[in-house]
């Protein structure tokens, strides 16, 4: 960074429009004012000072004294403005302007802040909007606290090395080398890992309680299985008891299966076929025992005739079986014929002729009118039951054969009927067993159904129960968290960048220290007092000059001071500005404003004033020398220096005019300007004031 | 995956810088720590994936 230009307007002893160019020749970067005592030097410094910071330097006379006062005494509305042109290392060009309107020491108020940047192609300032100036100034052309540094005051420096101010000291070489950013950088990082760890354990006690509802949903949904089991279970078992009483319900409604339904027909038709067939065999039973009756009883008129013809001759006079024809006992007698089935023998008597010839043979053979009228008549009855027995001959066995046609019909179907009759038994005794099926039906609504009801409700309840806690349970699981083995790394790499700047840090200041006393003690040696070591107090940056032999501090000539503060603040400086080739790739590069060095020269010797210039010129950076005349002229001073190091790049001179003209004159050489004594530098001259020109080299 | 050499150097002089920054704008503690902690976990995260960290406010 560099200062280009400044334009100063009633800046304290600077009256009306003055400009100062400065040398941005790299390889010239010196830019020496030259003026005598109170020209307006140090104004120069608090210019830059003022408008960059809105305050003047400590060591200041009349701090609140900044409008001129020859431009006040002709206009009471005067201000005061500085311009600052500066070039940045990204070659951008800012103007920074400050007006005052009213004095600070009559009221005045704040001062009006601006920038401008330059736009190369019209090659006009542009207003940039700059919101908070101190913030401005802080980020883009120099911090706050490096002002003492670079805007550079010997007696500022001095006293706060006598003031052994180390804290503001140390401060100061921080900010400027950068290690306390550092520092703050690496705190940050651990109380990052320290943010990243409670994170994480916040994380981890989520984890844990999302494990815990993992674990509480894989429970749930577990019971939630086993609910749903049991569930099914008794639905099953509800199912079949449901069925069954389905089945029961609908066979008590009388829905009789179709099988014992037809069976149940068929016996009922079987049975009336036996019925109707053992009706027709009765009958023919009866046609039979009818016919087997006249046949019988022709029968037994045969064999009564047979007796007859066998008769004793004692007996013939009366068969008594005539006499008992009709009667219980020739019921009896037939019946035991019919019984024994004897029939037989009459049918052998009707195949024979032989009885009937026999009886005609009697007839003609008798001499009895009664016995021959007994005889017609047996043969009468013989030929009429030869005639029954010839129609019995013929009926018989076509009735006999209806009859056992008959019985075997009845026979199959009783065996059928016994047959189905079984079905029918097996399958109503099974399944049609009312009384057994309304106790069942009875069993299972009362008994059976009821608890596996109950049972379900509940365990329908329970699952509803489950469901909600499920639900819950996966509600309250988050999603989207970070991982947190993904902090575990952020938390290690951050640990990794912390060690990095650590290590760094660990060594940086005091490697500081040791290049800064290292830099001094090279000063001290070139340009100081032989034999003289540079300490600094404990822990500090503090200077002091000691005795190489006894170790015991220097008394410090004011010169001695001085030269100290020089050397303090040229180093620094140079620290600040030359990055070292071992530093880390991230260490940005120091601060390069340039280095506006007002030092008191005049307090120095001539080889001293030329050796302090040789040392602020070694700083490395731009330099605004703010010099003495008399130390600029002298023999051994600045300006021979200055010719053998061949670094200036633009002189200018400072001159102070009194005309006299706006004040009474006190004596030849001096003016009063309101209560202020200034000195008639130049007594012929058109110009009021503070006057900047620039000299040849 | 470790972060690369040049995605440290990225992150650490944008940490400092932030600091700095941060600093000289006189913000609070807890703003700073919630700035820099941001700028740390999107940097070191991207880093880690692999992917080039860039100083968005450099």
């Amino acid at each position: 960074m560099k200062i280009s230009k400044l334009e100063l307007r009633n800046w304290r002893g600077f009256y009306k429009q003055q400009e100062i160019n400065f040398s941005v020749d790299d390889k010239k970067p010196v830019t020496t004012i030259i003026g005598d005592n109170q020209t307006g030097k140090s104004d120069i410094l608090r210019a830059i000072h003022w408008v960059l910071f809105d305050e003047t330097p400590e060591h200041t006379n009349k701090p609140q004294d900044l409008i001129n006062n020859f431009a006040e005494k002709e206009d009471k509305n005067a201000s005061a403005k500085v311009s600052l042109e500066i070039i940045t290392d990204d070659f951008k060009t800012y103007k920074i302007t400050r007006i005052l309107h009213t004095d600070l020491d009559k009221g005045g108020g704040p001062s009006e802040f601006s920038v401008s940047l330059l736009d190369h192609n019209s090659m006009t300032f542009k207003r940039q909007t700059v919101a908070n100036e101190k913030r401005w100034i802080n980020e883009n052309i120099l911090m706050h606290h490096l002002r003492h540094i670079f805007l550079f005051q010997g007696e500022v420096l001095s006293k706060a090395f006598d003031a052994g101010d180390s804290k503001q000291l140390k401060k100061s070489v921080e900010n400027l080398t950068g290690s306390n950013y550092v520092n703050e950088a690496s705190k940050m990082i651990d109380d990052f890992i320290d943010h990243k760890e409670i994170q994480q354990a916040k994380q981890q006690t989520t984890k844990n309680k999302d494990m815990k509802l993992r674990e509480n949903i894989e429970k749930w949904e577990e019971e939630k299985k086993k609910i749903l089991e049991k569930i099914a279970e008794l639905e099953k078992d509800m199912e079949l008891l449901t069925n069954e009483r389905v089945e029961i319900m609908l066979k008590l409604r009388g829905s009789k299966n179709a099988e014992l339904a037809a069976i149940t027909a068929k016996v009922d038709s079987d049975n009336e076929q036996i019925r109707v067939l053992q009706s027709t065999l009765r009958e023919i039973q009866e046609k039979k025992f009818n016919l087997i009756g006249d046949y019988g009883f022709g029968l037994f008129a045969l064999e009564s005739l047979k007796q007859f013809a066998e008769r004793d001759e004692e007996s013939k006079n009366k068969p008594e079986f005539l006499e008992t024809i009709g009667t219980p006992i020739r019921e009896k007698a037939l019946q035991k014929l019919l019984d024994k089935e004897t029939c037989i023998c009459g049918r052998d008597l009707i195949d024979g002729e032989e009885p009937f010839e026999r009886i005609k043979e009697e007839i003609a053979k008798t001499d009895s009118g009664a016995m021959a009228t007994a005889l017609r008549n047996i043969d009468s009855l013989a030929n009429a039951e030869k005639i029954k027995a010839e129609v019995f001959k013929k009926s018989f066995p076509e009735i006999k054969k209806q009859y056992q046609d008959t019985e075997k019909r009845i026979e199959e179907i009783e065996f059928r009927l016994a047959e189905n009759k079984d079905k029918m038994n097996s399958l109503s005794s099974s399944n049609f067993d009312e009384r057994e099926l309304n106790d069942r039906l009875t069993k299972i609504n009362e008994q059976e159904l009821p608890p596996i009801t109950e049972r379900l409700d509940d365990e329908r309840m329970e699952l509803r129960s489950i469901n909600l806690n499920l639900a819950s349970a996966k509600a309250k699981t988050p999603k989207g968290t970070a991982e947190i083995s993904e902090i575990d790394r952020i938390i290690d790499s951050a640990g990794t960048l912390k060690d990095e700047l650590n290590n760094f840090a660990d060594n940086y200041e005091e490697k500081i220290a040791t290049n800064l006393k290292e830099e001094l003690q090279y000063l001290v040696e070139k340009y100081g007092t032989k034999g003289e070591v540079i300490e600094f107090d404990q822990d500090s940056f503090i200077p002091h000059l000691c005795s190489a032999a006894t170790g015991e501090r220097n008394p410090q000539s004011e010169g001695g001071a001085n030269m100290k503060s020089i050397f303090f603040g040229s180093s620094l400086v140079k620290l600040t500005v030359s990055r070292k080739d071992d530093d880390p790739e991230w260490l940005e590069p120091g601060t390069t404003f340039p280095f506006v060095c007002d030092a008191p020269f005049s307090v120095l010797d001539g080889t001293n004033e030329g050796n302090a210039a040789e040392v602020v010129i070694g700083s490395g950076t731009q330099v605004i020398l703010l010099v003495n005349t008399k130390a600029f002229m002298s023999d051994t001073g600045i300006e021979k220096k200055l010719q053998k190091l061949k670094k200036e790049g633009k002189r200018w001179f400072l001159s102070h005019h009194i005309t006299g003209k706006q004040g009474s004159e006190v004596d030849s050489k001096h003016v009063l300007i309101g209560k202020d004594k200034y000195s008639a530098f130049i007594e012929d001259s058109d110009f009021e004031g503070s006057k900047a020109w620039e000299g040849k080299i | 995956m470790s972060i690369s050499e040049k995605n440290k150097n990225t992150i650490l002089k944008a940490a400092i810088r932030r600091c700095k920054n941060l600093t000289l704008r006189n913000v609070t503690i807890a703003e700073k720590k919630e700035k820099v902690f941001k700028l740390l976990n999107e940097t070191i995260s991207s880093a880690l994936k692999g992917e080039e960290v860039e100083d968005k406010q450099a």
